[in-house]
């Protein structure tokens, strides 16, 4: 099987099953890395050169995954952060991460 | 005008960011509520000259930033009147509550919030749509989180999160296909290879049916929304939730209408359908008031997506600011029933003003849902005695909580004049109806009055009877963080079953 879908597969079982939450939080992370991997094998071009205008070399890669993505993984490192900060906030109120010992929050 | 006007519209709160930072760095001087009331009032009188300039604009209109492919666009049609009229109402709303937001950290973020949500409305193409939502999110994660109650705003984050890359994958998978940025906005963007397409309206369908929560996506929102003060509640009830709305609309109803692919329709129906019941039901055994009005929103956000998948989208969207304005009304009308005390005249009035409320939310004769309804129910006489129904548990779910709200105002003349004040309305609203419009059913009168009689008695003498079903969507449905996640994957896995099975892949 691809190993994009076996990272898929861990992550998701590991996002319903984990029960902390800071190991929920990387599994989203797993998921969206594997994305932002398919997206800039989308626009590879074997022996392509780097899409600035100027230069003269007629096979360049898509530029546009590569832009779109640079943004996505902004965004999961924000995500990334925030999440941690949040888990950090709840673990000195109730002085565990653990889903099982929140019960319904 | 409306160009620039539209384009700068989003950055009004990033530019206040920026004053309020440069005043604290420069001058050591906080001057953000001043900043934050001043963004809002430039907003909403930006909103106004926006809607006297936009009457002629017909169909898609868009602006490029340059004439590059891929260029970053903006995009207006006349649907967006209404979501602007959706974040207006919180946003006027807000303008006599700021007081809520207590720090700079605070206003800061409720900044970030408004310029995600305001992108929303203004931009033309998937990727923005993307990036603008996570702006609006994330902001909503720390807002949401304001009281303390982080387990919430973590519950927020991961179902945010599982949404936003079903959202991402839809977008990789319709690039794939050969889509351009403006899909959905633009028909000559939608050119792609069919398996692609298949697959990237069901992510996209996936996503927003999250964002949207959609049945059995749903138990986060009364959590979420019930947690933090009025005015971020108010905020996320009326626009956040209906923007996955929204998103349903442009990224998968419009393509898949063009494309002829009916199944999304179909889904988006039983879905909105399990919604709207499960909503009802959450509502009806919850026992406390602020998540009862939160729970509401899922009854909207079904009836709003019925309407969708019967494509009465006009109606649909007129629904979305007439909710604003009953969340906003609720939330606000709570917390001043909840924490201020018998001085205030505020207080005293909240209970008609609640049960006005209560009584437009329902749908009952003469409130503006009733009209919208009874335009929707005259090509779908199935769906009637579903929505009577549905005005039944909404009656019922507020009747419940009578007695804590007659504790709260400590006297018994008000529910008594709030009473005699909507007999009153009812009938002289029905007397003029029925002059304006001979053919009006008394049929429907009588049910209406019978739905209410019903409601408030089961409210009084069987709600407390049924004790073991109190609070069970928390208790049973949704009892921990895992097996919300786990009703979360099921989702997904249903919708690829059902447009797999319909579209005869199996």
């Amino acid at each position: 099987m691809n190993l994009d879908l076996w990272l898929l597969f861990v992550a998701v079982w590991g996002l319903i099953v984990v029960d902390n939450l800071i190991k929920k939080v990387m599994c989203l992370s797993i998921v969206e890395s594997m994305l932002i991997l398919e997206f800039l094998k989308i626009g590879f071009v074997a022996s392509g050169a780097a899409p600035i205008l100027n230069v003269s070399q007629r096979v360049v890669v898509d530029p546009v995954p590569q832009a779109l993505m640079l943004t996505a993984i902004v965004i999961g490192m924000c995500f990334n952060a925030l999440a941690c900060a949040v888990i950090v906030r709840l673990y000195r109120q109730t002085g565990t991460v653990l889903v099982s010992e929140l019960g319904n929050v | 005008m409306f160009d620039a006007l539209w384009m700068l519209v989003a950055f009004f709160p990033l530019l206040g960011v920026l004053v309020i930072l440069s005043v604290s760095f420069l001058l050591r001087r906080d001057c953000s509520a001043f900043v934050v009331a001043l963004v809002l009032i430039l907003e909403i009188v930006s909103f106004v000259v926006i809607y006297f300039l936009t009457r002629p604009i017909e169909g898609n209109y868009l602006v490029a930033l340059s004439a590059l492919p891929f260029s970053i666009q903006f995009h207006f049609s006349q649907e967006k009147i209404f979501f602007m009229a959706n974040l207006f109402i919180p946003m006027a709303f807000a303008l006599f509550r700021l007081k809520s937001l207590d720090s700079i950290n605070v206003r800061l973020v409720f900044l970030f919030f408004l310029a995600g949500s305001i992108g929303l409305l203004v931009t033309g193409d998937i990727f923005n749509f993307f990036v603008f939502y996570e702006l609006m999110i994330m902001a909503a994660y720390v807002l949401i989180g304001l009281k303390g109650n982080y387990g919430a705003s973590i519950k927020y984050m991961l179902t945010g999160g599982i949404s936003s890359l079903f959202f991402l994958a839809g977008i990789i998978v319709l690039y794939a296909g050969g889509a351009g940025m403006g899909f959905g906005y633009d028909p000559s963007h939608e050119i792609i290879a069919r398996p692609w397409l298949d697959l990237g309206l069901l992510l996209c369908a996936i996503a927003f049916a999250i964002k949207a929560a959609l049945f059995p996506a749903s138990g986060w929102v009364a959590s979420c929304h019930g947690a933090t003060n009025s005015l971020v509640s108010s905020f996320l009830a009326s626009f956040t939730v209906f923007s996955g709305i929204r998103g349903f609309y442009i990224f998968v109803l419009v393509p898949a209408e063009r494309a002829g692919m009916m199944e999304f329709f179909e889904l988006l129906r039983y879905l909105s359908l399990a919604t709207m019941i499960v909503g009802a039901l959450c509502m009806f055994f919850e026992t406390d008031l602020k998540r009862t009005i939160a729970h509401n929103t899922l009854v909207t956000v079904g009836l709003v997506g019925l309407m969708c998948s019967f494509k009465n989208y006009d109606l649909a969207f007129l629904y979305m600011p007439i909710h604003a304005l009953h969340k906003s009304i609720m939330f606000y009308s709570y917390e001043d029933l909840s924490q201020r005390g018998g001085r205030y005249l505020v207080r005293r009035l909240s209970l008609p003003i609640i049960g006005l409320a209560i009584f437009s939310m329902a749908g009952l004769f003469a409130s503006p849902v009733y009209f919208l309804k009874q335009a929707f129910l005259s090509g779908q006489s199935v769906y009637k005695v579903l929505l009577f129904g549905m005005s039944f548990f909404v009656v019922a779910a507020f009747a419940k909580h009578r007695l804590g709200l007659r504790k709260a105002l400590g006297k018994r003349f008000w529910p008594v004049l709030a009473v005699l004040v909507f007999g009153a309305l009812y009938l002289m609203l029905f007397g003029h109806s029925l002059l304006a419009n001979p053919g009006l059913s008394l049929l429907d009168l009588a049910i209406d009055l019978l739905v209410i009689a019903a409601a408030i008695l089961v409210g009084r003498y069987l709600w407390p009877k049924l004790s073991f079903l109190h609070n069970f969507d928390r208790r049973l449905l949704f009892a921990n963080l895992n097996r919300e996640l786990f009703m979360l994957i099921l989702l997904p896995i249903t919708m690829t079953v059902f447009i797999v099975f319909k579209r005869g892949l199996l």
